[in-house]
């Protein structure tokens, strides 16, 4: 076939231009380090690359957010196992002060110690974190969510709310980051059940009330009773149960403390003999609050009247159990910070697995392997310098150089 | 009479020197861009009868000839539109690929740093200084989808402004055409000169578009383009021409002139540059910005939608972060109508759910009494829209919005649900305080019908009487069966708080807050329980909004946020990678036509070389013949004295 001098030149230059050409584009990977640098270069590469990339943004904010949970469930869980011990520690302060050797100025100074440990528990209560945010108001950050109001003896007011915060630490998953103080200091369970029982001084006989509970929802009427212990001439109590309007809603002849007291659906257990003339009432508490129980506590201890009587010994005995009550609400809501410190723990190692895995596969995907890129620029070098010295050559050569 | 052997030899020198002539012609040419080797052909003269013979009378040069493959040269022609057409569309691509890929980063960047504020807020939703720096990371983000929509822009501008230059140089070339084609008229015989001439620049021409060439007499060619364009006829220039677009203007239109009349031509059939840009205008750029909006338009839409689901620092209910998707500046400029309609209709666009859009556009469509139908321009697929009041509903996510006038027969307007919100999209609240972390619960009775939806608007006072708050939820029943319809509220133990009372849809205001009834359907007994108590620390609607980077909330529940954009991204860098492939074939294939044009036409210097000797020695032969002549001559007439 005919071939031209354009034509001759034209392919020598058209090789040595494609040579450069490719080595300029593996110079361009060498010094970015990356197979792929735009969607252009390997589209399907491109993306796995932005789904990887994607992911491991996620993972990273996922991250972050654990981190964030894991300052606060400590701070929490670290002021409730104070708290925790703190009551544990005032339950043998009553312990202590219930022991009828003990002498008035005796008894009033450890009620004095007892008035102490419970600002300490109400100062752990109302702590702050590092912003001024109030760990324990459940949303209600801005406001003290414990105080004692000013009756005798003084009751707990919870001006927080019940809010958990959440954070989303995994797809799907909203953890809680803190613990609303209603349910760590509020709402300890009642010791006896439904009903709280108000021993009176005139009592006599030494009796408790060991559980007073709803038993049967469907004839349950809610409302303050009180028991009369009456004689009944024959050595023995009858009971009779008023309700708040003063009708009779039971009556148990000969009273025996074996049997239990039924009536609208509620029934009261008795521990001990109670004597003629005996009489208590109640009223319906499902929760007791551990800093009330506590506040009740020195109340009794600091009364010289009562300490060592029939009523003190009962109310003692509906302390103590409102008292094991509120320690254990305070370890349950410990243990629910601890449980999600453990989660996020968890999660935090499958967060970093996976950040592993899709970092690797990225680099898989993107990254150049510079081993064979630089034996493929060598390859276009050589290439490259054959192409040249050739159209020196070839273009040399002439007929008007021998006419 | 005797052989003239002067005469002989004259016409052998002569022709001698017409053929180096030729040969030294092609040398000093040999480098001419479209220059097609000359041969110069040689023919005996008649010859002359002698007694019974007959004896030749020399020869002389018959025809210059310029060799000149008409098939190779259309192949080249070809062969150079399919490749200009290619690399002009690999060139484009790769620039907005590097836009996507390098440039473009800082949008999905921007969205991820908006959620990682969102989330150090859900931490922290007191803290001014973390939402003081939320709402940077939103403003962020508005700048940086205003930044990319001004650089595809400025592509576009680009793009047209190449457009303008071509036109121009086309019609450059048409006048210089039709002038080469009188010359060409004037003369019987061809100059090939002036050939040469016309073939460049139809070579050139096809750079720019398809050349098809009608051959007319004495070598002078009328030149089409596309097979739809005159632009050369005989030797009268057309010319080639922009215009604003319709209906939108910056969207260029090609026009071709007659004179004076001036027809619009269809860029789609004219391939090479031409063709190339428009389709790339049309097919890649507009689409990628039509995406872009739509990733602005969710990301405005969602975090508007959830702002209003809650309660800002203040207990108020949230406004806006971003500013409004149907704000009414920004609802006129997504539908065009085109210049030629003969009704006065003004349009505008709602977008009633951003999940639904597609991205696309659309044109619509009116024939008269009261058909109204939606073509998509991408698939073709044709919705009929229904009248409703004043709007034309059953649009995928949008509706339009007869603003003014009404529409004639045969109207046409191009409907973009998308466009303008990546330049409109910025962040209209000013105070750190408005971000609506805290949410207030209203939920719905599980026996309700579902016809009905309730919105809470504003709290007016949060110390009214019955204010609904965690332990004394407010329930309140709705009938809409009747006219008006009325609510009736229930207190947190059941107890009716008055009789049913008749409200003005679509708000009620009681009790301190004022929240709008949304009615689908009439019902009788819908109940919504409401508890609209805030504390600062609540941060359920801040994890709602941090939920977003997670949740599909485009494209019909299949894509995220970022999703959008990487899927644009991805979208270009294939078509970027096609591209690329088809340079490689185009380039083979104008390499392998070029080839044949030169093995036929091009200039090889040996060949001329050796034809310089050979043509030199035939005029040194020739002239020998004279010396010949003038010694047999000195010989007769020395023999004779």
């Amino acid at each position: 076939m005919r071939l031209s001098s354009a034509q001759i030149f034209n392919q020598s230059i058209t090789s040595v231009l494609q040579k450069q050409t490719a080595t300029s584009k593996i110079l361009d990977q060498l010094s970015t380090g990356k197979k792929v640098n735009t969607a252009g270069d390997d589209p399907v590469a491109a993306l796995g690359i932005d789904n990887l990339n994607q992911k491991n943004a996620l993972v990273d904010q996922f991250m972050r957010n654990i981190d964030y949970a894991t300052n606060r469930l400590g701070v929490t869980e670290s002021k409730l196992g104070s708290a925790e011990d703190l009551a544990g520690s005032m339950r043998e302060q009553v312990m202590r002060a219930v022991n009828g050797t003990l002498s008035d100025s005796e008894r009033q100074m450890i009620a004095d110690e007892m008035k102490g440990s419970l600002d300490e528990l109400l100062s752990i209560a109302n702590s702050k974190d590092e912003s001024g945010n109030y760990l324990f108001s459940g949303f209600s950050t801005d406001k003290e969510p414990f105080a004692f109001d000013n009756s005798t003896p003084p009751k707990i007011v919870y001006s927080g709310d019940s809010g958990t915060r959440n954070s989303l630490v995994q797809t799907g998953v909203a953890l809680g980051t803190n613990v609303p103080g209603d349910m760590a200091f509020m709402k300890a369970p009642n010791g006896l059940g439904d009903y709280s029982v108000n021993y009176l001084a005139s009592q006599q006989g030494g009796f408790s009330v060991k559980t007073a509970k709803i038993a049967d929802q469907l004839t349950y009427v809610a409302d303050t009773y009180t028991f009369n212990f009456s004689d009944n001439g024959a050595g023995g109590v009858d009971l009779q149960v008023l309700d708040s309007a003063n009708n009779p809603v039971a009556n148990v002849a000969n009273f025996d403390a074996s049997t239990p007291v039924s009536f609208n659906g509620i029934e009261v257990r008795i521990d001990g003999k109670p004597s003629a003339g005996d009489s208590f009432s109640m009223e319906p508490l499902a929760e007791v609050s551990i800093f009330d129980t506590l506040s009740n506590a020195i109340a009794l201890i600091e009364d010289p009247n009562s300490a060592n009587t029939p009523q003190g010994r009962a109310q003692l005995a509906q302390i103590l159990n409102n008292i094991d009550s509120g320690v254990n609400q305070i370890s349950s809501a410990r243990s629910v910070a601890g449980n999600n410190l453990k989660a996020v723990e968890s999660y935090e190692e499958t967060h970093t697995e996976e950040k592993v895995v899709n970092t690797s596969a990225l680099s898989l995907l993107e990254d150049l392997d510079y081993a064979s890129a630089i034996t493929e620029f060598e390859k276009q070098q050589l290439a490259l310098n054959a192409v040249s010295s050739v159209f020196s050559k070839v273009g040399s050569v002439s007929l008007f150089d021998y006419i | 009479m005797a052989i003239d052997l002067l005469t002989i030899a004259r016409t052998g020198v002569l022709a001698s020197q017409s053929q180096l002539g030729v040969t030294s012609n092609n040398i000093a040419n040999a480098n001419t861009a479209g220059y097609h080797r000359q041969v110069a052909t040689q023919t005996t003269l008649e010859s002359q009868r002698l007694g019974n013979s007959f004896y030749g009378t020399g020869t002389y040069v018959s025809d210059v000839k310029r060799i000149y493959n008409d098939y190779a040269a259309r192949e080249l022609r070809i062969g150079q539109t399919t490749l200009s057409g290619a690399e002009a569309s690999y060139g484009k691509l790769s620039e907005l690929d590097q836009l996507f890929s390098q440039i473009g980063k800082i949008v999905p960047q921007s969205l991820n740093d908006l959620f990682s504020g969102l989330n150090s807020l859900a931490d922290l939703p007191a803290d001014l200084g973390i939402r003081s720096s939320t709402l940077n990371d939103a403003k962020q983000l508005a700048s940086s989808l205003n930044q990319m929509q001004a650089n595809l822009n400025g592509q576009l501008s680009q793009t047209n402004d190449q457009i303008t230059g071509m036109t121009q140089r086309i019609n450059e070339i048409s006048t210089e055409l039709a002038n080469l084609n009188l010359e060409l008229m004037k003369s019987p015989n061809q100059d090939a000169m002036l050939l040469d001439k016309q073939d460049a620049l139809v070579q050139e021409l096809s750079q720019y578009a398809q050349v098809n060439v009608i051959p007319l007499d004495n070598g002078a060619k009328s030149i089409m383009l596309g097979g739809s364009v005159m632009l050369v006829s005989g030797e009268i220039a057309m010319t080639m021409d922009t215009k604003t677009g319709d209906p939108f203007p910056n969207e260029l239109q090609l026009m071709s002139s007659i004179g004076s009349q001036s027809v619009p031509a269809d860029p789609s059939k004219l391939g090479g540059q031409l063709g190339a840009l428009f389709e790339y205008r049309e097919q890649t750029l507009i689409p990628a910005g039509l995406e872009l909006d739509q990733l602005a338009l969710g990301v405005a839409d969602s975090f508007n939608k959830l702002q209003a689901q809650g309660f800002d620092l203040n207990g108020q209910v949230g406004v806006d972060i971003f500013k409004d998707i149907n704000d009414p500046l920004m609802s006129l400029g997504r539908a065009g109508g085109y210049s030629d309609n003969t009704g006065n209709a003004t349009l505008g666009v709602n977008i009633d759910d951003t999940n639904l859009l597609t991205g696309g556009a659309y044109e619509l469509s009116f024939t008269a009494p009261a058909t109204y139908e939606l073509r998509d321009t991408q698939s073709g697929a044709i919705t009929p829209l229904t009248l409703n009041g004043s709007k034309l509903e059953g649009g995928a996510g949008f509706s339009i919005d007869i603003k003014a006038g009404a529409m004639a027969s045969g109207d046409r307007f191009v409907i973009r649900p998308t466009a303008g919100a990546a330049n409109g999209i910025e962040v209209v609240m000013t105070d750190p305080k408005g971000i609506a972390a805290a949410a207030p619960k209203i939920t719905a009775d599980a026996a309700n019908s579902g016809n009905t939806q309730v919105k809470l608007t504003q709290i007016t006072n949060r110390s009214a009487a019955n204010f609904p708050v965690t332990g004394s939820e407010l329930t309140i029943q709705l009938d809409t069966t009747v006219v008006p319809p009325t609510y009736e509220a229930f207190d947190a133990t059941g107890a009716s708080l008055g009789a049913a009372a008749p409200y003005t849809p679509p708000s009620i205001s009681a009790f301190g807050f004022t929240f709008e009834v949304e009615s689908s359907g009439a019902a009788a007994g819908d109940k919504f329980t409401f508890d609209l108590s805030f504390a600062e620390g609540d941060n359920t609607n801040a994890v709602a909004m941090a939920k977003l980077s997670e949740t599909k909330v485009m494209n019909g529940g299949k894509s995220t946020l970022a999703d959008v954009f990487e899927n644009t991204k991805l979208d270009i860098g294939s078509k970027t990678k096609a591209a690329e492939v088809r340079v490689g074939s185009a380039e083979a294939v104008y390499q392998q036509a070029y080839a044949r044009v030169e093995s036929e036409s091009g200039v090889n210097l040996d060949e001329e070389a050796a034809n310089l000797m050979r043509f030199q020695q035939a005029y040194q032969a020739s002239a020998r013949i004279m010396t010949t002549a003038q010694e047999i001559f000195d010989t007769l007439l020395t023999s004779v004295r």
